[in-house]
C-alpha cells in the first residue's frame, strides 16, 4: 500500500506542478499574457478573451486528463513495469498537449496583436542597458557558498569509497546524489551568466529586477544543494556508522511507522515548492511594482521580442538559461544547441525509463521456484536466488503467517520481497517472498536463514512437504 | 544609455553600435570619461561575436572617440582632430547628405533648421568623479 501511497502521489505532484506551471498563462504573468507581452490596456478587449477561453478549454481538458492519469496506479499497481511506462507516456502526453494548447493559442494572440497594431516597442530590437552590462555579478549571492556543499559532497563520496567493498551498489546512490549536485550547481551558474534583461529606459528599474530575479534563484538552487549535501552526508553515515549516525536513523524502523517517513519526505517535497514559489512570486511582484512605477512617472517600457521566444530563437546572449514565460524558474534558451540538449535529455529519459520497465518485468512476473539438487536446493525467483547445502540444514519450518520485513538490499514491490532483509525476530536473513501468500518456509541452516514460499498457501504447503521428504532421504 | 540594435536592419550590426555609442555620447547618455562595458560584456549584452565587438571598439578608438586600457577597459574620451582633416571629411560627408536630401524634397532652410536643432540637443557631458 506504501507503494501506491508513493506512486500516487508523486503523479499527483508531477501533474499539479505541470497544471500550476501551465495556469501561469492564464493570468497575467507580468507583462505577459499567454507568453505574449501584452499591455493591461488591452486585456479586456473581446478578441483577446475568446482567445483566453479557448486556451482555457483546452487547458482544462488536458488537466482533467492528467488528474484521471494518475489513478492508473490502482488498477496497475501488480506491475511496476508497465506502470512505470505508462507514467512515461502519460507525462509525454500532458507535457506535448500543454505545450501544443500554449504555442496555438500565443501564435494567435500574436497574430492578433500585431494586425492591431498593439505592439509595445519595435519588434527586431536588441538593446543593451550599457551600466547594467558593466555591473555584472555584483549584489548577487557569493558563489563561495557552494563549497561547504561540494566539502559534503566530497567527504561523502570518500567515505563510501573507502567503504565500497561492503555495500558497493550503495556507491551508486552517492553518485546519484553527487550528479544532482553537480546539475544544480551548473544552474546556479547559469543564472549568474544569464543575459541581463532591459525592461524600460530606467537603469536603476533595470538593475534592481535583474538583480532580484537572479539573486532568488540562486538562493533556491543553493537551498536545494544544501539539502542534497546533509541528505548525501546522513546517508553514509547511516549506511557505514550506525551508531554516529544516529541523527539520520530511520524513524521508521525505531517505531515501526513507515508512514512518518513517507509524511517527512512529502513534507520535504513540499517545502521545496514553497521555497520555488516563493521565489517566483517575490520577482513578479518586484517587476510589477517597479514597472508600474515606471510607466505612472512617464518612462519607456520595452518588450517586444515576442516573436523570438515565438520563433525559437531566444534573445539569450551566450547564456544558456531564460527566465520562463510561462511558468515558474527558468528554461534552456531556445537556441540549436540547447534543442539538442532537450531532445538528447528527452531520448535519454525515454531509453533510461524504459530500460528500467524492462529490467523490471521479470519481477513483475516473477515465481519462486525451488531447484532441489544433490548436495544443494537453491530458491530462485526473478533472477535471483540462494542455495544453501542439505548438510547444512537445521531445520525447516512452515509460518502460517509471514514476519514483519524490511529490505536490506535487493527488490522489494507491493508482490515480492527478494534479495536481503531484516527480518523480524530473525536478524538479516535471505528472503523471496511473495506478499499475498500469507504463509512461509523459513529453512534454519548453521549460519543463515531463508523464507521463501509459493503463490498460494496450497503451494507453499506443497513445497514443504517436498522439502521435509528430501530431508528425511537424505537422513537415510 | 540604452542602446538599441535593429537585428532586421541593413545596417550591420557593428556600424549600428559604433553610431549608437558616437551618438549616446554627443547626447551625454554616455559622459566624457565614463566607462564602457567590456567587450565580452557588450556581446553577451548585444547576442553578438566579441569579435565584432572588438572591431567596433577598436574603430571607435581609431576614430578618437574612446580610450582602451588594458586593466580598465574603454572609456569615454574624445580627442579633438586636426580642424584641416575634420572640414574635410565633414564636407565629403555633408555632401552626400544634402545632395539626398535635396533630391528628396528638403530645401536649404528646412535643412539648416534641423542641423541648428540637433546641434541644441548635443548635450556632452563630463563623468562625476
Amino acid at each position: 500500500m506504501i507503494i501506491i501511497g508513493i506512486m500516487l502521489f508523486t503523479m499527483l505532484f508531477m501533474w499539479g506542478a505541470l497544471a500550476i506551471s501551465y495556469n501561469t498563462a492564464n493570468t497575467e504573468n507580468g507583462t505577459y499574457l499567454l507568453g505574449i507581452t501584452l499591455s493591461t490596456q488591452y486585456r479586456k478587449e473581446k478578441e483577446v478573451t475568446e482567445i483566453l477561453a479557448e486556451y482555457r478549454k483546452g487547458f482544462r481538458r488536458l488537466t482533467l486528463f492528467g488528474f484521471l492519469g494518475c489513478f492508473v496506479v490502482f488498477p496497475l499497481n501488480r506491475y511496476m513495469s508497465f506502470l512505470l511506462l505508462w507514467v512515461m507516456v502519460w507525462y509525454a502526453v500532458l507535457i506535448y498537449g500543454y505545450h501544443e494548447n500554449i504555442m496555438k493559442h500565443a501564435r494567435r494572440l500574436y497574430q492578433l496583436k500585431q494586425e492591431k497594431g498593439w505592439l509595445t516597442g519595435k519588434p527586431h530590437i536588441v538593446r543593451i542597458d550599457t551600466v547594467l552590462s558593466s555591473i555584472g555579478n555584483k549584489g548577487l549571492i557569493s558563489p563561495w557558498w557552494w563549497l561547504p556543499v561540494w566539502i559534503m559532497g566530497i567527504v561523502g563520496l570518500v567515505i563510501a569509497l573507502l567503504q565500497r567493498t561492503t555495500a558497493e551498489a550503495f556507491l551508486w546512490v552517492v553518485v546519484s546524489l553527487l550528479v544532482a549536485m553537480a546539475g544544480l550547481t551548473l544552474a546556479d551558474r547559469g543564472i549568474r551568466r544569464m543575459r541581463k534583461k532591459v525592461y524600460c529606459d530606467n537603469t536603476q528599474a533595470n538593475q534592481t529586477i535583474n538583480n532580484t530575479v537572479q539573486r532568488e534563484w540562486s538562493f533556491c538552487i543553493l537551498f536545494h544543494g544544501y539539502g542534497i549535501a546533509i541528505d548525501l552526508l546522513l546517508k553514509v553515515l547511516k549506511k557505514y556508522f550506525p551508531a554516529a549516525g544516529s541523527i539520520g536513523q530511520d524513524l521508521g524502523e525505531i517505531n515501526g511507522l513507515q508512514g512518518i517517513k513517507v509524511a517527512l519526505l512529502s513534507l520535504s517535497i513540499l517545502f521545496s515548492f514553497a521555497i520555488m514559489l516563493r521565489a517566483y512570486y517575490k520577482c513578479q511582484k518586484v517587476k510589477r511594482q517597479i514597472l508600474d512605477s515606471v510607466a505612472v512617472n512617464g518612462g519607456e517600457l520595452y518588450g517586444d521580442d515576442d516573436e523570438y521566444w515565438l520563433n525559437g530563437t531566444a534573445q539569450s546572449g551566450t547564456n544558456r538559461l531564460v527566465e520562463k514565460r510561462i511558468g515558474i524558474g527558468f528554461e534552456l534558451a531556445n537556441t540549436s544547441a540547447n534543442r539538442g540538449i532537450e531532445k538528447g535529455v528527452l531520448i535519454f529519459t525515454a531509453i533510461f525509463v524504459a530500460g528500467i520497465a524492462v529490467f523490471l518485468m521479470p519481477f513483475d512476473f516473477a515465481q519462486v521456484t525451488l531447484i532441489m539438487g544433490e548436495e544443494k536446493c537453491r530458491v530462485e525467483a526473478a533472477g535471483m536466488g540462494h542455495s544453501f547445502a542439505w548438510d547444512e540444514v537445521q531445520e525447516i519450518t512452515l509460518l502460517t503467517e509471514k514476519p514483519k520485513m524490511s529490505k536490506k538490499s535487493g527488490y522489494d514491490s507491493n508482490r515480492f520481497y527478494l534479495g536481503d532483509f531484516h527480518v523480524s525476530g530473525h536478524g538479516s536473513c535471505k528472503v523471496y517472498v511473495a506478499l499475498e501468500t500469507d504463509s512461509v518456509i523459513q529453512v534454519t541452516t548453521t549460519d543463515e536463514k531463508i523464507f521463501f514460499n509459493g503463490e498460494n498457501d496450497e503451494e507453499t504447503a506443497q513445497m514443504w512437504e517436498m522439502l521435509m521428504l528430501e530431508i528425511e532421504k537424505k537422513a537415510k | 544609455m540604452i542602446i538599441e540594435l535593429d537585428s532586421a536592419s541593413d545596417i550591420p550590426i557593428y556600424v549600428q553600435l559604433r553610431n549608437q555609442i558616437v551618438l549616446g555620447i554627443g547626447r551625454g547618455e554616455l559622459q566624457i570619461g565614463e566607462s564602457l562595458p567590456t567587450v565580452r560584456q557588450m556581446a553577451e549584452a548585444a547576442d553578438i561575436n566579441v569579435m565584432t565587438v572588438n572591431k567596433v571598439y577598436n574603430i571607435l578608438k581609431t576614430e578618437g572617440y574612446i580610450e582602451i586600457d588594458r586593466r580598465h577597459g574603454a572609456k569615454v574620451r574624445p580627442k579633438p582632430e586636426n580642424e584641416q582633416e575634420l572640414r574635410t571629411k565633414c564636407a565629403a560627408e555633408l555632401e552626400l547628405l544634402i545632395t539626398e536630401s535635396t533630391l528628396k524634397g528638403m530645401d536649404r532652410e528646412s535643412f539648416l533648421t534641423l542641423c541648428g536643432e540637433i546641434f541644441d540637443r548635443q548635450n556632452i557631458k563630463l563623468a562625476e568623479i
